[in-house]
């Protein structure tokens, strides 16, 4: 997971995109994790286990668990291909924007 | 000081009752059910240590020929249920097979001698729980019949809660299979059966979502004082009612609010305008 994350980043950096992880793990290992997969996107620390407020909320059972969102907001994909999901939703970004310039 | 030495003779005399009283002189049932447990458990860490030591990849395929095959347990286990049904490892080693299996012809058979001999029994909650995440038509008969036919408090909400959990799955599979091309639905008949896979395509995924939360309100209303760990069954169906209600393609994602490592704020909806990855990970 990691490699690919890190692909991605670096393919998309100047495309209005980011990862947000929601990590389980005591602050500890989750510091190491990040020096370590060298990291640039945040992530939310749940409370060092499992069982943390923003995990139980959103009813996660296993990890990884990946939602895609647009730029309203509004979940698209869960567990999808994360290239081709991201990549049409950039696309579709791009278009309103396109049709919201010809407004102007 | 006393206590440490009484700690080594113990342990000593433990030993010296191994050696006295080998082991199949003294096994009954359930010891029966141990020894076969306990051999599988070695084998698996066996060849987890044989794996872990090949270099090559060659080594590598090598030692996975020799990973204990669950094959060559399950029907041990189940002569060991069908043996002693009235003994409680008859369903210890049925939830055995069903973990080990999931599907198939052995895991069908655990179900269908669950069905006939254990639907009342006191204790079937962990297994109801185990037959939740492949949406199997047998899955779904049992877990209906053992809310229609258990008597105990407890059962009847781990069946409750678990067919909630069963039809959210079939709904998802459900969709998902529809969306297939024809010719690519045999390899699935592997894990949901010919007949799951025919019953999947012609139901309303919709439908199913609706029978999945009237499951999870039933719990809430009549078993949600039944305690799990920390939580209760009803924290668990609200949380899956949640899910359904607000975590589902097409909903606005709710808002998350926290601290990052070093305890910094920030919140999900500072990223509207951006396409987000949500990422829920753990460094295991």
């Amino acid at each position: 997971m990691y490699p690919h994350e890190r692909s991605l980043v670096a393919r998309l950096k100047d495309k209005p995109f980011v990862i947000l992880g929601i990590n389980s793990d005591p602050k500890e290992n989750l510091k190491k994790a990040i020096e370590r997969e060298k990291m640039t996107w945040r992530s939310w620390w749940d409370g060092g286990n499992p069982n943390g407020p923003i995990a139980s909320k959103w009813n996660v059972s296993g990890w990884p668990t990946v939602y895609v969102l647009d730029h309203k907001g509004v979940i698209r994909y869960k567990e999808a291909e994360l290239d081709e999901a991201v990549d049409t939703l950039l696309k579709e970004l791009d278009q309103e924007a396109k049709v919201d310039q010809g407004k102007k | 000081m006393k206590h440490g030495r009484y700690a080594v003779w113990v342990t000593g005399s433990f030993l010296l009752l191994a050696f006295v009283f080998p082991r199949h002189v003294v096994a009954g049932p359930a010891e029966e059910y141990q020894s076969l447990v306990k051999e599988y458990d070695a084998a698996m860490q066996e060849f987890y240590k044989v794996y872990g030591e090949a270099k090559t990849e060659e080594a590598k395929a090598k030692a996975y020929e020799k990973c204990p095959r669950n094959e060559s347990y399950t029907g041990r286990f189940l002569a060991l249920a069908e043996k002693h049904p009235k003994e409680p490892l008859a369903l210890d080693a049925l939830q055995w097979v069903i973990l080990h299996t999931q599907h198939g012809p052995e895991f069908e058979k655990a179900l269908k001698i669950i069905a006939d001999v254990h639907i009342q029994n006191e204790k079937i909650g962990p297994i109801c729980e185990l037959l939740t995440n492949l949406p199997i038509p047998m899955s779904e008969q049992l877990l209906r019949g053992i809310l229609e036919k258990n008597t105990y408090h407890e059962a009847k909400g781990y069946a409750a809660l678990s067919l909630g959990q069963f039809l959210k799955n079939e709904s998802a599979v459900a969709h998902y299979l529809k969306e297939l091309n024809p010719a690519s639905l045999a390899g699935h008949e592997r894990y949901y059966g010919k007949d799951g896979v025919e019953k999947m395509l012609h139901s309303d995924p919709k439908k199913l979502t609706e029978e999945a939360e009237k499951s999870f309100e039933q719990v809430i209303e009549k078993y949600g004082d039944i305690k799990f760990g920390e939580r209760t069954l009803a924290d668990f169906a609200k949380a899956e009612l949640f899910e359904i209600r607000n975590l589902t393609i097409g909903k606005v994602a709710p808002e998350i609010e926290g601290v990052d490592v070093d305890g910094k704020a920030f919140k999900l909806s500072d990223y509207r305008g951006k396409v987000v990855v949500l990422d829920f990970w753990g460094d295991w």
